[in-house]
């Protein structure tokens, strides 16, 4: 799996120690051209609604991550990432956040309200701002420049600039796709048009110029919310965000395997593929002569997921068949391979004990009347701290009656349990073989 | 004088060394060679003590102020004379006496089926090897089917090996206790017995595999496998010790029932704790057997996501449960000022 990296940064100083300029030569001197759109002017002109967000815990002095936020009201609302905040929202006792002004002065922040889904979150500093940004609706066409502004690594505001490539199509949640170099301690900044509109929040990279915004028009929303009568920010963050992860998943799981499933066949195993426009899906076939038996895998995972903490996401679908044939094999040797395909053993998703609890298993011979017989596993653990969310994986091996075997495996992240069924259900009919 | 009376000279563990007819008294006891009874042993003077008869006909023994004495029976005190009916014991240095009147009651003999007709038959050689042979090939007959790359001489070679060499500590030990209390080593029926019960045991697990692959939801399961492996177990000490010791056989099946359940219990206990640690791990039944379905117990898909919705409680409780313990454990948050 490719991975997308977030950009809050936790341990950035460090990192910033060992990076060293490459090559021998210094850098390029540059003159600076004060025509007015430019990339000196979009700094000058709105660095300094730009702020740091520094996240550190109670007993140690120094920060424990950072990212980067913007003003967007007169009395200190600052927008930025939910993943930059995650710790204080998940040990509120533990951590604490503050802001850097673009003056270099320390404010204190107080968490108002947060967009799980759109990991969006809104904090309040403790000094009004000298500049804002007002949110509007602001449509660029595909190939417009953006600049996106941030603390990259820790190593003070810096601004990049890049060009607007249309929203994702096939996305869990709306994002903007960036051509420009956002990098660890940006997200939650801001990305401007050339007159200073904002466009969107920096939110992840993948790399190589391919990054990602959140829109605008979500960071208006939140802000809204809290600027409705009698807003009140939550009394527990960690309940409204697993509140807000089971309102939304119950709209996109509703797409997943939905009839008729896009099936693919694989010897003769007829099998689901690409559950939902936004997955992504792979196949690969193991073929080694010195090997008596042949191996098909395909696979379909989301290319997205909600960020919750450092080792929990939410989203998180992913399917995969194995197919195994064998005309070398006798029967028995054939299901000592095939056995062992199908055992159990350490689980495709992280989590640590502070988070989750151990996975329990249901297993049983589930008939499915021509479709034929799954020897099925249903494996759930929940989250310790979100009541009403789990993880789940759901593995089958067909009971076929040849010399060929299919495990299968449908893994779903920080799901509520009837979704988990719903879709597992939705799952295991999908699967049918010839005998 | 019309009774006849014997003498046992054994050692320290109370094998017996030497026997003697008492014709006339007295008779001396030492090291030196001039005594009627020469005894092996340092801790025994040269003339360490005599025996004779007293006036009731009974034969008494008389220390000849030596270093180490006569002591009474097997842990008594040190005396100068000792009173010695038949049967009774004595010991001087590292060596046991007993008295004997030749017309001493003695028990009846043991009948040779005691040792079980499972065990008299292997007590031959051929039969003794044909089943350890018998169990070498099982094994590596279940070690072929379990390869799927490629075959492997040298695996199933070496798998083979390795069995039949812990086989041989394992009866080599039997026969040395065997040896040491004072009984034949009988090496080779005691590993034509361990070879026995390690087929029982592995077919055993292979038909319980069967078993949970057909019928993966029956809760008696665990306690039947648990108990045939126990019956295997106590069956093979039990023949173990029938063929070291003089136990009686109902004895020695209770000594090994208890020994194997608390050995196997041990095991039962330690791997109840594992699955209460936190583990990031599946733990699903992950058996699947070249039957097809046509034989194995079937549930609809209606039922089985019924009972993997039964999992939803546990989890909760079991997330409930932590949460608790951990917010007992977890100190008073800091109380210290922003700064």
């Amino acid at each position: 799996m490719r991975a997308r990296m977030r950009l809050a940064c936790a341990g950035c100083a460090v990192a910033a120690f060992g990076w060293a300029p490459m090559g021998a030569f210094g850098p390029m001197p540059l003159r600076g051209q004060a025509r007015p759109g430019g990339t000196p002017s979009v700094f000058r002109q709105f660095g300094e609604r730009v702020v740091k967000i520094e996240i550190s815990e109670s007993g140690s002095a120094a920060k424990a991550s950072l990212g980067s936020g913007f003003f967007v009201s007169a009395g200190g609302d600052v927008i930025t990432n939910y993943h930059v905040v995650a710790q204080i929202v998940h040990d509120p006792d533990r951590y604490r956040a503050r802001i850097i002004n673009a003056a270099g002065d320390t404010l204190g922040a107080t968490l108002l309200a947060i967009d799980v889904v759109h990991d969006l979150a809104l904090v309040r500093s403790s000094a009004p701002p000298s500049a804002w940004f007002t949110l509007r609706a602001a449509t660029p066409d595909q190939g417009d420049r953006l600049f996106s502004l941030g603390h990259p690594r820790d190593l003070g505001l810096s601004i990049v600039e890049g060009t607007y490539n249309g929203l994702l199509r096939h996305t869990l949640y709306p994002k903007i796709h960036f051509t420009g170099s956002l990098n660890p301690g940006m997200s939650g900044g801001p990305a401007l048009s050339a007159s200073g509109d904002v466009i969107g929040i920096n939110v992840s990279t993948e790399g190589n110029q391919v990054s990602f915004l959140v829109p605008a028009d979500q960071a208006l929303a939140l802000l809204d919310r809290t600027r409705a009568a009698g807003f009140q920010p939550p009394t527990n963050f960690l309940d409204e965000a697993a509140r807000q992860i089971l309102a939304y998943q119950d709209i996109y799981l509703d797409r997943v395997f939905r009839t008729p499933v896009p099936t693919v066949t694989i010897g003769r195993f007829t099998l689901p593929t690409e559950p939902a426009p936004f997955f992504k899906c792979w196949a690969d076939a193991d073929r080694n002569p010195e090997q008596p038996y042949e191996t098909v895998s395909h696979q379909c995972s989301t290319d997205d997921y909600l960020y919750l903490s450092e080792d929990q996401a939410s989203g998180l679908i992913e399917l995969t068949h194995q197919v195994l044939t064998s005309s070398q094999l006798n029967r028995f040797r054939f299901y000592a391979l095939y056995s062992n395909e199908f055992s159990s053993g350490d689980s495709p998703m992280w989590g640590d004990e502070e988070d989750v609890t151990s996975f329990r298993c249901v297993t049983r011979n589930v008939r499915r009347g021509v479709k034929g017989t799954l020897r099925t596993a249903f494996c759930a653990r929940r989250y310790r701290r979100m009541p009403g969310l789990y993880d789940v994986v759901v593995r089958a091996a067909a009971l076929a009656t040849r010399n060929d075997g299919l495990v299968t495996t449908l893994t779903l992240a920080g799901v509520s349990y009837e979704n988990a069924e719903r879709v597992a259900r939705r799952f295991l009919e999908s699967i049918s073989w010839t005998e | 004088m019309d009774r006849v009376i014997l003498v046992e000279v054994r050692d320290r563990r109370l094998h017996l060394r030497s026997r003697h007819r008492l014709e006339r008294f007295p008779i001396s006891i030492g090291r030196a060679y001039d005594n009627d009874i020469i005894v092996d042993d340092r801790y025994v003077d040269a003339h360490h003590a005599s025996l004779s008869l007293d006036d009731d006909g009974v034969v008494v023994i008389e220390d000849l102020e030596s270093v180490n004495g006569v002591k009474d029976g097997l842990r008594g005190a040190r005396a100068a004379r000792i009173r010695l009916p038949s049967g009774g014991t004595v010991r001087l240095g590292e060596t046991v006496l007993r008295m004997l009147d030749v017309g001493h009651n003695v028990a009846r003999a043991v009948p040779l089926a005691d040792e079980g007709r499972l065990v008299s038959a292997l007590l031959t050689p051929t039969a003794a090897w044909c089943v350890v042979g018998g169990s070498v090939l099982l094994a590596m007959l279940l070690a072929w089917l379990r390869q799927y790359s490629g075959e492997r001489a040298v695996v199933l070679i070496s798998a083979a090996l390795f069995l039949f060499l812990g086989l041989c500590i394992w009866a080599g030990i039997w026969a040395i206790v065997g040896r040491s209390q004072g009984g034949r080593g009988r090496f080779l029926t005691h590993l034509a017995i361990a070879s026995l019960a390690l087929s029982a045991a592995t077919l055993w697990v292979a038909a319980m595999d069967y078993m949970e692959f057909l019928w993966p939801e029956l809760a008696l399961r665990p306690a039947i496998q648990y108990g045939g492996s126990v019956l295997i177990v106590a069956a093979a000490l039990s023949a173990h010790l029938g063929l070291v010791s003089m136990l009686s056989r109902p004895r020695r099946m209770a000594i090994a029932g208890l020994a194997t359940i608390v050995l196997l219990g041990l095991a039962e206990v330690g791997s109840w704790a594992d699955e209460n640690e936190f583990d990031n791990a599946l733990h699903y039944s992950d058996v699947v057997r070249p039957m097809g379905a046509g034989l194995a117990h079937t549930v609809t898909l209606d039922r089985f996501l019924d009972d993997a919705g039964g999992l939803r409680a546990d989890l909760d409780s079991l997330a409930e449960r932590r949460n608790r313990a951990t917010a007992a454990n977890r100190p008073a948050p800091h109380s210290e000022t922003a700064r």
